[in-house]
């Protein structure tokens, strides 16, 4: 008998809680186990411990905001293997860069698209 | 008085005096005294004395004895009329002065006076003497010779020294001059004595020595003028008279005659050359004080003056320096003299060549110069020296005179004006400003150098009107504030525009003053100007950036509002249909799905929220947010809105408490906007309180402070204020809050899902109203914030004709209504277009319709009818209230309904609109009415309504016949017609059936005017159809529908009514 393989971990660190809802629970049909944090320091702090596979990081949250704690988590050596995607609503030119910049994977832009946020989930932990 | 009597007495004495002194067993006297005495008296006392002459005359013959006959009147009259003549004489031709200081007085006494005048005396004494018998006609001419003698004498001895003694004399007296009088007077009295009595010196007397006194006679006529003369000859008169009657003296001759002829011409002689010698040492004396006195005066001048006055000779030698000269150079005049002139001058100057002044030409010997000399003290001073070449006839050089003065205070003030100047003229130069100077006309008399850069050289403005190149619109302010300048002496500031050569335009900004003249010189008007040409740009573009961005802004602001149908629509279907699906009404929901869709719920709400807030703060900024007040509770208002939050409150168990004064009236203010500030308001503090916490609201209506803006009120405001036991907000953050978008950081915040625009609008709205918002906290948690605002309230009172910010006029109505809570109506009709004014009592509204002339009363449906009675009769007897339309509201199916009220007619169906109601018609959709058609076959009628119409503002299309009106209706489409019944070719009755017959002009409405009687049948026939039928000729009726009918049609046209 095979066993189960261990089921990806998403830490999504996202202040809002409907926003939270929503990706937690497609996160979550879709199989994968989601960790939850509402401000960038409990983000970290959870990210440090249990160490998931993948972050998405809300750029806009109350006290630090997701840019700097990209940062933080990349300069530090038990994270910064850890992919982050860059959760945000604000889809000016050059917030790629400046997500890219802080040590961002990608990012994607909200309200996310339901249909192929999964998909692309997915694809980040593969290509990681 | 006492001259008078003086001279009677002195008169008197000398008539014994003579009588004592007469010859020839007294028949005869040599000298008469009283004639002299006449004579002196007259010319002392002038010609009026001579009726006390002629009493003393009389008096003296009384009493001599001889009787009041003709002698004595003769003597009398003689002796007045004698000297009067006498005088006369003296006056006429010798212009006689009584002192006698002249020669030429002298010379005519003796000859008109002694020689002449006696003359008359001696003829009235003859004359009187034949009259009364003493002597004959024929012994006429000798006999007035024999009376001239004495009078004669007289005038010589008698006359003189009384005029002597009665003149005064120039001499002046000291002890010596009386020692002097003493010696000559007893000198003389011992030649005399001698010479005619000889009794000190035996042998003597038959000696011709009469000459004796004469050296001394001659003393007293040189050393004391007349006076002395005069007494000289008197007493050696008397003595030798005296002498002769004792038969002694030189004059004695064996014939009495002989004797008497002797001592009359020696004393004759004596007289007259003493008197002559007397005026001519006089005259002598006179002559020499005036030109002493004439010297001194001169003396004075050349002396006293401050100007220094010297006389020098050809060689410059020095003759004559005067006092003044002599101070200056601190030397006597005695140094001074002989010394050279020029060595006072400077050594510059010294080489002043003579020889120059020795040439200056003989018509004009003058050359005046400045030069500076060194003053004894070793200053130098400067002073204007004038040399004068004085010359003799033939043009050789007497002498030089200089008259120098000192000019050092007018040479410094020269210097310093001269300063003065430099530094003006520095100043003004270099300034940027430009400076002009200009007399009372404006006429320019300098222009500082920077004009040229604005006008041109400032050379050739010299002379030229300052108003010339000023622009046309601002010429006549400009000259204006000129005139001003120069009336109250400065001026204010003014900015104006110049039309420079070139055709550009500048603008100037100029302040003058007005400076007076001194010395009665006219004044001047100094005036500083600026370019300010770049600044009035710089200005203008600023003001163009300003309005662009402004309008930008409303631009923007004018789009979100219009955008918010399109943001909403889509809204409505995600709140709506979320709604439905969470209310399970098509079927159940498992947990999740319920979760799910009311997660879209909340989400569709929160942005709802979040639009509206948009599009509110948006309207405000677009000035499209409308403030509709009415009156209402403001207790009651609180607690509708802590209701609302309560949802909110209780699930942090917070306490809502509300502290207002149970009293308070009713406010007329928004009360929406009210609430929706409160609301935002109280849910902030829930918010930001923990559970547990208090809201507390309190409100006031206090006097306005200068906290509020002043409003037309004036005087009272609403004081709010909500405060809360939350976190507070910090104080750095007080403004902050209230910008857009700004949040405190806070997880209360975030959790609440705030849209940031809350209190950015709150403020908004607070503004709109007239009022301001603040908040008063520490920033400490647990202390929590305290919100405040205040709103301005306006009184109950709107004006008759208050306009809206479009401009248009609102026609008022006075609503009576009694329970003002409820502002249904009133919301009605001013979204109708009405302005309204509540009130709630009879009498009110008689008084406001007198006041305010409404267009209509209006009664709420809680109205008894009692009361509506009351109401009408009122009207009805006041001037303003019986013509005013009354009309009852209701609602019908919620919506409001209009019936007019009238004292004596029917009350018509009601109508839905207010206009309609009033004005009795039914409803039109509200066109306006421009044209009417008139149909009526009699011209004079149709004129009249045509004038009418026409002034009104309407169009008037005539028809004479019904056929003719048919078509016309059909054609024209009118919007009214006023229709006669008697018509040709077609009835009246005809016309109104075809046309309601069709449709197209079955809804026009008709007035029937007619001058027929109509019949019940046709009465009724008629009225369902028409607006009204009208019994012709009567004018004030017809009028009256037309007026109330066109009345209506302009309300119609300015209250746009939405339905």
């Amino acid at each position: 008998m095979k066993a189960k393989p261990k089921l990806p971990k998403i830490l999504i660190i996202e202040d809002n809680p409907l926003n939270m809802e929503l990706a937690a629970d497609l996160l979550m049909v879709a199989g994968y186990q989601v960790l939850q944090a509402a401000t960038a320091e409990k983000g970290i702090q959870l990210a440090r411990a249990l160490l998931p596979d993948l972050i998405l990081m809300d750029t806009s949250l109350p006290g630090m905001d997701g840019l700097q704690a990209t940062r933080i988590l990349k300069s530090d050596s038990a994270t910064e293997h850890i992919p982050v995607i860059s959760l945000t609503a604000n889809a000016m030119k050059g917030d790629e860069e400046t997500a890219r910049a802080a040590g961002a994977l990608a990012y994607v832009t909200k309200p996310i698209d339901t249909r192929t946020f999964v998909q692309s989930i997915s694809a980040y932990l593969k290509a990681a | 008085m006492v001259r008078i009597a003086f001279i009677t007495a002195l008169y008197f004495f000398g008539g014994m005096l003579g009588k004592a002194g007469s010859f020839m067993s007294g028949n005869v006297a040599l000298v008469w005294p009283p004639a002299g005495i006449a004579l002196a008296a007259i010319i002392l006392f002038g010609y009026r004395f001579w009726p006390w002459v002629a009493l003393g005359a009389s008096m003296f013959s009384v009493m001599d004895g001889r009787p009041m006959g003709f002698f004595t009147l003769g003597t009398a009259i003689g002796n007045s009329i004698g000297a009067i003549t006498c005088a006369f004489l003296l006056e006429r031709f010798v212009k006689f002065r009584k002192s006698m200081d002249r020669v030429r007085d002298v010379a005519g006494f003796v000859v008109l006076a002694c020689l002449l005048g006696t003359t008359v005396n001696a003829a009235f004494n003859v004359v009187g003497l034949i009259y009364s018998g003493v002597i004959n006609w024929e012994n006429l001419f000798p006999k007035v010779v024999e009376w001239w003698v004495p009078n004669a004498m007289a005038g010589l001895v008698v006359a003189p020294f009384m005029l002597a003694w009665a003149s005064p004399s120039g001499i002046k007296w000291n002890w010596k001059r009386v020692l002097e009088a003493v010696a000559c007077s007893l000198g003389l009295g011992a030649g005399t004595l001698i010479s005619f009595n000889s009794w000190f010196v035996q042998g003597l007397q038959n000696y011709p020595l009469a000459y004796l006194p004469y050296p001394f006679l001659v003393w007293g006529a040189l050393r004391f003028g007349q006076r002395g003369a005069t007494t000289g000859t008197l007493l050696v008169s008397a003595v030798a008279i005296c002498q002769l009657l004792q038969g002694r003296g030189p004059f004695l001759a064996p014939m009495e005659k002989e004797s008497l002829m002797l001592i009359g011409s020696y004393i004759g002689i004596v007289a007259f050359t003493n008197m002559l010698l007397a005026a001519a040492a006089t005259e002598k004396w006179n002559a020499q004080r005036a030109v002493s006195q004439s010297e001194e005066r001169y003396r004075g001048v050349v002396e006293n003056q401050t100007q220094m006055i010297c006389r020098f000779d050809r060689a410059g030698t020095i003759t004559f320096v005067n006092d003044a000269y002599c101070r200056f150079q601190s030397r006597p005049r005695s140094e001074l003299i002989g010394s050279a002139f020029l060595d006072a001058f400077a050594p510059e100057d010294r080489d002043i060549p003579l020889g120059y002044f020795e040439r200056l030409p003989k018509e004009d010997p003058v050359l005046t110069y400045d030069t500076k000399v060194v003053a004894p003290d070793g200053k130098p001073v400067w002073q204007q020296c004038t040399v004068q070449r004085i010359c003799a006839h033939d043009g050789t050089t007497l002498e030089f005179q200089a008259v120098l003065q000192d000019i050092t205070s007018r040479k410094m003030a020269e210097q310093s004006l001269r300063k003065t100047e430099e530094m003006f003229r520095l100043i003004t130069e270099n300034v940027s400003d430009l400076i002009s100077v200009s007399d009372a006309q404006g006429k320019r008399l300098y222009t500082s150098p920077n004009f040229k850069q604005i006008l041109g050289d400032p050379q050739s403005l010299i002379g030229t009107d300052s108003f010339e190149h000023i622009h046309p619109d601002d010429a006549e302010r400009v000259k204006k504030v000129f005139y001003d300048t120069i009336a109250s002496g400065t001026g204010k500031r003014i900015e104006y525009r110049l039309l420079v050569p070139g055709g550009r335009v500048r603008y100037i900004e100029s302040q003058g003053n007005f400076v007076r003249g001194e010395y009665g010189q006219p004044g001047k008007v100094v005036t500083i100007s600026r370019d300010v040409t770049e600044r009035k740009h710089a200005e203008a573009a600023l003001q163009q950036a300003k309005e662009a961005a402004e309008g930008a802004n409303r631009a923007k602001s004018q789009f979100l509002a219009n955008m918010s149908h399109e943001l909403r629509t889509p809204l409505n279907a995600i709140i709506g249909f979320s709604e439905v699906l969470s209310d399970q009404t098509f079927g159940n929901l498992n947990d999740r799905q319920l979760r799910y869709t009311n997660n879209i719920l909340n989400s569709g709400r929160h942005l709802l929220t979040l639009i509206n807030d948009i599009l509110d703060l948006a309207k405000v900024e677009a000035g499209r947010m409308e403030v509709v007040r009415a009156l209402f509770s403001v207790q009651t208002a609180i607690t509708d809105v802590q209701n609302i939050a309560k949802a909110l409150a209780n699930k942090k168990k917070i306490a809502l408490v509300a502290e207002v004064d149970s009293a308070m009236p009713k406010i007329f203010a928004d009360q929406g906007k009210f609430k929706q500030i409160l609301y935002n308001l109280l849910s902030n503090a829930v918010k930001f309180t923990p559970d547990n916490g208090t809201v507390t609201v309190t409100a006031e209506i206090a006097e306005a402070t200068n906290g509020g803006p002043p409003s037309r009120g004036r005087g009272s405001e609403l004081r709010v204020s909500v405060s809360d036991t939350g976190i507070g907000i910090r104080k750095e953050n007080h403004e902050r809050i209230f910008l857009e978008f700004e949040q405190v950081d806070s997880s209360y915040a975030r959790q609440e899902q705030g849209t940031g625009l809350g209190l950015a609008l709150t403020r908004k709205l607070v503004e709109l109203h007239g009022g301001k918002i603040w908040v008063d906290s520490e920033g400490v948690e647990g202390k929590g914030s305290t919100f405040k605002f205040v709103l301005p309230l306006e009184p109950d009172k709107i004006d008759a004709a208050p306009n809206d910010p479009d401009g248009v006029l609102r026609p008022l109505v006075l609503l009576f209504q009694q329970t003002p809570r409820d502002q249904s109506i009133s919301q009605y009709l001013q979204h109708a277009g009405y302005a309204i004014s509540v009130v709630s009592s009879p009498a009110e509204i008689v008084q406001k319709a007198g006041e305010l002339l409404p267009y209509a009363v209006l009664i709420s449906p809680e109205i008894v009818e009692p009361t509506v009675d009351e109401l009408l009769k009122l009207l009805a007897v006041s001037p303003a209230g019986d013509k005013l339309p009354v009309v009852r509201t209701y609602f019908e199916r919620g919506v409001l309904r209009f019936t007019l009220l009238a004292t004596d007619e029917v009350t018509l169906a009601s109508r839905q609109r207010l206009a309609d109601a009033i004005s009795k018609r039914d409803s039109t959709p509200g066109r306006e009415v421009r044209t009417v058609l008139v149909a009526d076959d009699e011209p004079l009628m149709v004129e009249i309504l045509e004038r009418f119409l026409q002034q009104a503002g309407f169009n008037v299309i005539r028809a004479f016949d019904g056929r003719r009106a048919v078509e016309l209706a059909q054609e024209t489409d009118p919007d009214l017609m006023i229709l006669d019944l008697k018509l040709p070719q077609l009835s009246g009755f005809d016309v109104v059936e075809q046309l309601r017959a069709n449709p197209k002009t079955q809804p026009l409405p008709i007035i029937v005017h007619t001058g027929m009687a109509l019949t019940d049948q046709e009465r009724n026939r008629l009225t369902h159809q028409l607006l009204t039928v009208l019994p012709k000729f009567n004018r004030e009726s017809l009028f009256q529908h037309l007026a109330s009918f066109t009345r209506g049609a302009e309300n119609d046209r300015k209250t746009p009514v939405t339905r």
